[in-house]
């Protein structure tokens, strides 16, 4: 198939690379009017010294494009080694871009959204409560540019898009589902009941307008622009945080009425299991004490009981430790071992599990 | 010979950037037949690639003083251009990566002409793929961005970059083989 993509690839690039079609006329005359000329003075004798000195530079900056390409190519060259040297990743990060303009956008989208819906539910009050539940889930972290996420596969472009329906996240058996309403706190001024509910780091906020009133409501969840929204009946968003193990979040849901405002603050623990339930098993270190992968070590949500074995190709057990702290250095009895693949055998219990689970994999220490 | 090319572009682009209308006149004509074939290759119509070609040039030309003459000017062209038409795309990114049902689309593979391969047969085909199909695969095939690229300048995953990569070629495959 790859021969077939890449012979797909050079006939279209090969037919099309090059190509050259001509656009309609009219496009200039629209191009002409919106390019910000110079005020013009000496135009006739400026061009003609100017093409000279654009020769002269144009010598200068070769000169100097040259010494960046030889420094770029060391810096690649250097680049080329070191990950020649080490280095699978463990875990594949990726950035979510900062795009502001659609950032904005996606905000206006969502309160639209928001609204329309509610006028929605105006109409259809008397359904269940299912049908009345708007759910928002929103995961664009732009307020955190500095944040690094995990994304799994095809989340990303998922990023930007408000769902109407509620997605499926995966049930985490270690998830600690905390629900918190308001029922039992005395108000000044109670406008609205609220009801939150944490689950991993998505959180689930039902609130329910007891005010008899058409009420506008600011939801700051405490890491991106505080959302508004106009309330009627029924309202259910969802949020989920960015957070790489947990983190206090500051959550404040506003109220305003004719009379009164309702705050309602609350700092929510976020503690995210749904990244961090995954065991990570790397498939190759090296021992060479350059600060990369030198040991070998499994990552996991701390578990109640832990056994790992790593087997040589020889069939000797070469590490072996009941801690799922501990590293392996690649040593055994204090000889280094060879390079080769090796196995891993993993046991491990959660808290509230019967059974042990185990899980079986290889690593190759690598070694020059 | 390349040395002269050269002088007459930076005397062009010159001329340009002093304001003179008949120089700004020429630059247009002289890549507008390229620009104007990555607008079409990235767009649906032919609406849209007028639109991303006026976009196109008033970038450069309001940019014009940025092109720093290292490399070719044709290919500092092309890059505004192809970045515009991502930038028009993106205003509509939300329909970008949907999964699409393959065999779904209506499809019209022009009549084979004597040369089957020709480009107008070829663009067309390239026109009428899913709009995230055909933003990849132009910006991988074409132009030659890697995935790693493609994903932080599309935000997307790699992985997805690789899948609309591969599903445009099957569907391309699929195309080309029925004419």
């Amino acid at each position: 198939m790859s021969d077939l993509g890449s012979n797909i690839d050079k006939l279209f690039k090969d037919g099309l690379g090059e190509t050259k079609i001509n656009p309609p006329n009219s496009i200039f005359n629209s191009v002409k009017g919106q390019i910000n000329n110079p005020v013009p003075n000496s135009v006739a004798t400026g061009s003609k010294v100017a093409a000279k000195t654009f020769g002269f530079t144009s010598i200068k900056v070769a000169v100097v494009a040259t010494v960046a390409a030889s420094a770029i190519t060391g810096l690649y060259w250097l680049n080329a080694n070191n990950t020649e040297k080490a280095e699978p990743k463990k875990v594949v990060q990726q950035k979510i871009e900062e795009d502001q303009h659609s950032n904005e956008l996606n905000a206006r989208e969502i309160e639209d959204t928001i609204v329309r819906k509610n006028a929605i539910q105006g109409v259809t009050e008397n359904q269940s409560a299912n049908n009345d539940n708007t759910y928002i889930d929103r995961q664009t972290n732009d307020a955190h540019p500095e944040l690094w996420v995990i994304v799994e596969e095809d989340e990303a472009m998922e990023a930007d898009v408000v769902d109407e329906v509620p997605r499926d996240f995966a049930k985490n058996p270690n998830s600690n589902s905390i629900v918190i309403n308001d029922e039992n706190i005395s108000f000044d001024c109670k406008l609205v009941r609220s009801e939150i509910d944490i689950q991993d780091n998505s959180v689930n906020l039902n609130l329910t307008n007891i005010s008899g009133d058409i009420i506008p409501i600011e939801i700051n969840w405490g890491d991106i622009e505080p959302i508004r929204v106009v309330l009627e009946n029924k309202i259910a968003l969802k949020h989920k945080y960015f957070v790489l193990n947990s983190k206090e979040f500051k959550m404040d849901i506003r109220a305003i009425g004719k009379n009164c405002v309702q705050n309602n603050d609350r700092s929510l623990l976020i503690k995210n299991n749904l990244l961090s339930q995954e065991i990570i098993v790397p498939n190759i270190f090296t021992p060479n004490s350059d600060g990369l992968n030198d040991s070998f070590y499994v990552e996991m949500p701390q578990p109640k009981e832990f056994n790992l074995r790593v087997i040589s190709p020889m069939k000797q057990i070469v590490f072996e430790t009941k801690n799922w702290k501990d590293k392996w250095s690649g040593d055994f009895k204090d000889r280094r071992c060879g390079k080769g693949i090796y196995t891993v055998i993993l046991k491990y219990k959660y808290s509230g599990d019967a059974d042990w689970k185990s899980k079986t994999s290889t690593v190759w220490l690598n070694r020059n | 010979m390349a040395s002269l090319k050269r002088s007459n572009e930076s005397s062009l682009i010159q001329k340009c950037l002093d304001g003179n209308s008949d120089a700004q006149r020429e630059l247009y004509d002289q890549f507008s037949g390229v620009l104007f074939a990555i607008c079409l290759r990235y767009s649906k119509d032919e609406d849209q690639a007028q639109d991303m070609l006026q976009e196109s040039y008033i970038k450069i030309f309001n940019n014009l003083a940025n092109f720093k003459f290292q490399g070719s000017f044709e290919g500092w062209l092309k890059r505004i251009c192809v970045n515009q038409c991502l930038d028009y795309l993106r205003k509509d990114r939300s329909h970008l990566f949907t999964d699409v049902n393959d065999d779904a689309l209506q499809v019209s593979i022009p009549e084979k002409s004597s040369d089957a391969l020709n480009e107008k047969y070829l663009m067309s085909l390239l026109r009428q793929l899913p709009l995230g199909y055909r933003t990849v695969f132009n910006m991988y095939a074409i132009e030659g961005y890697s995935h790693n690229e493609i994903a932080s300048i599309l935000g997307i995953s790699e992985n997805t970059s690789k899948t609309q990569l591969f599903k445009a070629r099957r569907l391309l495959q699929k195309w080309l083989g029925n004419e």
